[in-house]
């Protein structure tokens, strides 16, 4: 039998071998939605702003000793910050879902370690804020969530210059003019001065009036598209996908170990068709399990899969045809099953990891070598060709899409022939 | 006709095939008799051109082999693997067909090669169950009739009724000794002397990959020198030790 008809009629009986057993293809397909539906949700909690900012809350624990109305309404004031998270949570009905700790109790969890960061609001702070006084305000944290103490404080000064209509920074100033022994006639000129520091400060926090802000987003692209949304399903997408594929390609193993590969290699037709064959029904399962889970993203997320349909399929073939390609180099260059599952997990996790599958690591600054190691892999090139694609609404005219595609097929054409090589050493040869 | 010319074959430092030398004429059951670990399956494998890195020479129909070797060549024979190399998770009818496809039958082919093996394997009944529902002796007669699928002129057959229950292994002596006077010629790996003598014309003993003695069971007992009435159990003990092997 002549190449290609040998290799469709091996990729027809896997294909059959695979949609056969139902619970097996079911689990494999449920696996990556569950997995896209979880990372797609939590990234778009942790960005905020539907997943367009990468801003982060810190969780505050508030202790009102006060318990004045000026008190209260800092406590709101709070409530409304987008920095931070108060705790305890208030639901609508005006109670509080968690219970609410004294002063002395907040500090002692912070210590026990049983909460990173509390806010203490001391008595006196309403008589404080009145008078135009610093306000007896602590933070209480564990030294190590820098990042989280950071955001709080910012929350916490927007809230209070928000209290006192920026008095409170006139107090501060006044304090240190006075420890400094500013002459206290140049201090009384600073309440003139206040109103237009507190719209300064305002402004600051909005990026404003230091900084001229210009927004430029691409105007083919959806509002409802999520910067850490799309990564999220993206990467996942990419991960399950290799994944699944070198489950998949790893059949050849069986082959050899259940003896049909003594089989198939005694027939007359080329050797090289059962690769062929393999690759050819990896790549038709890859393709259903990729549609389905940016499927899943579309109507969960909001992706765009609609916008850009061929590109979206000129992008989701390459990466399952570097996917099948990398299955069948793994399941050439291996030994036994064990072998393969360990090596490619191993391999899987870490481009994946560096790849941005599970974080969008572009955010970062990364060392150069990490930079170099991060485009060597699949996960890399094919996440970024699904950013391009879905939140920078580029298609296959723009020189982004073709490098992500040109990658993947060369990544492709060498792990193919490599698996070829390796699998005429470890099967031709030890049948 | 086969003929193998200084074969060897070694996995490493171990010699497998070592230097055998046979001819098997055209339509003649020819056994590979040899305890465990012989080079038997060694053997079949490079007649096949499966091995890889087997030196020597040999011809199968007239047509030089190697590994790799040309779909005409291969085309001229069948394998029965020792394992039960079929699909559990495909029905009877659906193993025939597939491997009736790879091997080059069109369609119409294809459905009397379905019919011929089930007759062969006597899974008539059974065509439509999966094979993972089968007992292991109709495995090893589905086995059988999956390699004869495209009726090859020369059929492999290496240890076919290991592990099958007394029926199907009469049933498949009856299928090879079919076979046999349609003129196919039979290459049969085994370590039972009782199915060597009832099937094969001429032996070829091997021991740690060499040839000991080739022949009928008479032209083996006078190689062994010992006495004409000799069971083909005695000559093959005579010759390869009563030392235990573990493959």
């Amino acid at each position: 039998m002549n190449f290609f008809p040998a290799a469709i009629a091996l990729a027809r009986k896997d294909l059959r071998l695979f949609f056969r057993d139902r619970t097996g293809m079911l689990l494999g397909f449920l696996l990556p939605v569950s997995l896209v539906t979880i990372f797609g949700y939590l990234m778009g909690l942790m960005t905020g702003d539907g997943g367009s900012s990468p801003m982060a809350r810190a969780t505050v624990w508030v202790a009102d000793e006060d318990q004045s109305e000026s008190s209260k309404a800092f406590v709101t004031l709070l409530r409304e910050s987008s920095m931070l998270r108060v705790r305890p949570r208030l639901l609508e009905d005006g109670t509080l879902q968690d219970e609410a700790y004294d002063t002395g109790t907040l500090r002692q969890r912070v210590i026990d370690g049983d909460t990173d960061l509390a806010l203490l609001i001391g008595a006196g702070f309403a008589e404080a804020v009145e008078q135009g006084e610093l306000a007896p305000l602590t933070l209480v944290r564990d030294p190590g969530r820098q990042m989280e103490s950071q955001l709080a404080r910012l929350g916490v000064v927007q809230a209070l210059g928000e209290l006192t209509e920026g008095r409170v920074f006139t107090s501060m100033m006044a304090k240190q003019m006075r420890e400094a022994g500013t002459p206290e006639v140049m201090i009384e000129g600073m309440e003139q001065v206040s109103q237009g520091q507190y719209q300064m400060f305002q402004g600051v926090m909005q990026g404003e009036g230091l900084v001229v802000t210009e927004d430029h987003a691409p105007p083919e692209r959806d509002e409802d598209v999520s910067y850490a949304q799309a990564q999220a399903v993206g990467g996942i997408a990419v991960m399950m996908v290799l994944f699944g594929l070198t489950a998949a390609a790893t059949t050849l193993l069986r082959e050899r170990d259940e003896g049909t590969m003594r089989r198939l290699l005694s027939l007359p037709m080329p050797p090289g068709s059962i690769l062929l064959g393999k690759a050819l029904s990896t790549m038709v399962v890859g393709m259903i399990q990729i549609t389905l889970l940016f499927a899943v993203g579309e109507i969960l997320f909001g992706i765009g899969i609609w916008r850009d349909p061929l590109t979206l399929f000129v992008l989701m073939l390459s990466t399952v045809a570097a996917a099948s390609a990398f299955g069948l180099l793994i399941a050439s260059w291996a030994k036994t099953p064990k072998q393969a599952e360990g090596m490619s997990t191993l391999i899987i996790l870490v481009m994946s990891c560096l790849g941005g599958s599970w974080f969008p690591l572009q955010m970062l600054d990364l060392p150069a070598a990490i930079e170099v190691a991060m485009r060597m892999t699949i996960n890399h090139w094919s996440v970024s060709g699904f950013q391009d694609l879905f939140w920078k609404a580029q298609s296959l005219g723009d020189s982004g899409i073709q490098a992500s595609v040109g990658v993947l097929w060369l990544f492709t054409l060498l792990a193919s022939l490599l698996a070829h090589r390796l699998f005429r050493r470890n099967y031709l040869g030890r049948a | 006709m086969i003929q193998a010319k200084q074969l060897c074959l070694s996995y490493g430092e171990r010699l497998a095939v070592d230097h055998l030398d046979f001819t098997i004429e055209q339509g003649e059951c020819f056994g590979l008799l040899g305890p465990n670990g012989a080079g038997k399956s060694s053997t079949l494998a490079c007649l096949s051109g499966l091995g890889d890195g087997w030196t020597g020479a040999i011809e199968v129909q007239g047509k030089a082999v190697r590994p790799a070797q040309e779909l005409a060549v291969r085309r001229g024979f069948g394998l029965v693997p020792q394992d039960l190399a079929v699909y559990e998770e495909m029905t009877a009818r659906e193993n025939l067909a597939f491997f009736g496809e790879l091997a080059g039958l069109n369609s119409g082919e294809r459905a009397t090669a379905i019919d011929r093996g089930l007759a062969l394997a006597g899974l008539e009944d059974r065509a439509d169950d999966r094979v993972d529902q089968f007992s292991g002796g109709m495995k090893r007669r589905l086995n059988l009739a999956v390699g004869d699928v495209h009726q090859p002129p020369v059929l492999f057959l290496d240890e076919p009724t290991v592990g099958v229950d007394p029926q199907s292994r009469n049933h498949i002596f009856e299928t090879l000794e079919s076979l046999a006077s349609e003129g196919r010629t039979l290459v049969y790996t085994t370590h039972y002397m009782e199915e060597a003598e009832r099937l094969c014309q001429r032996i070829l003993i091997m021991n740690e990959g060499k040839s000991l003695g080739c022949g009928t069971h008479e032209e083996l007992t006078a190689q062994a020198g010992m006495a004409a009435a000799s069971t083909l159990e005695d000559v093959f003990l005579h010759m390869t030790g009563r030392s235990l092997r573990d493959g």
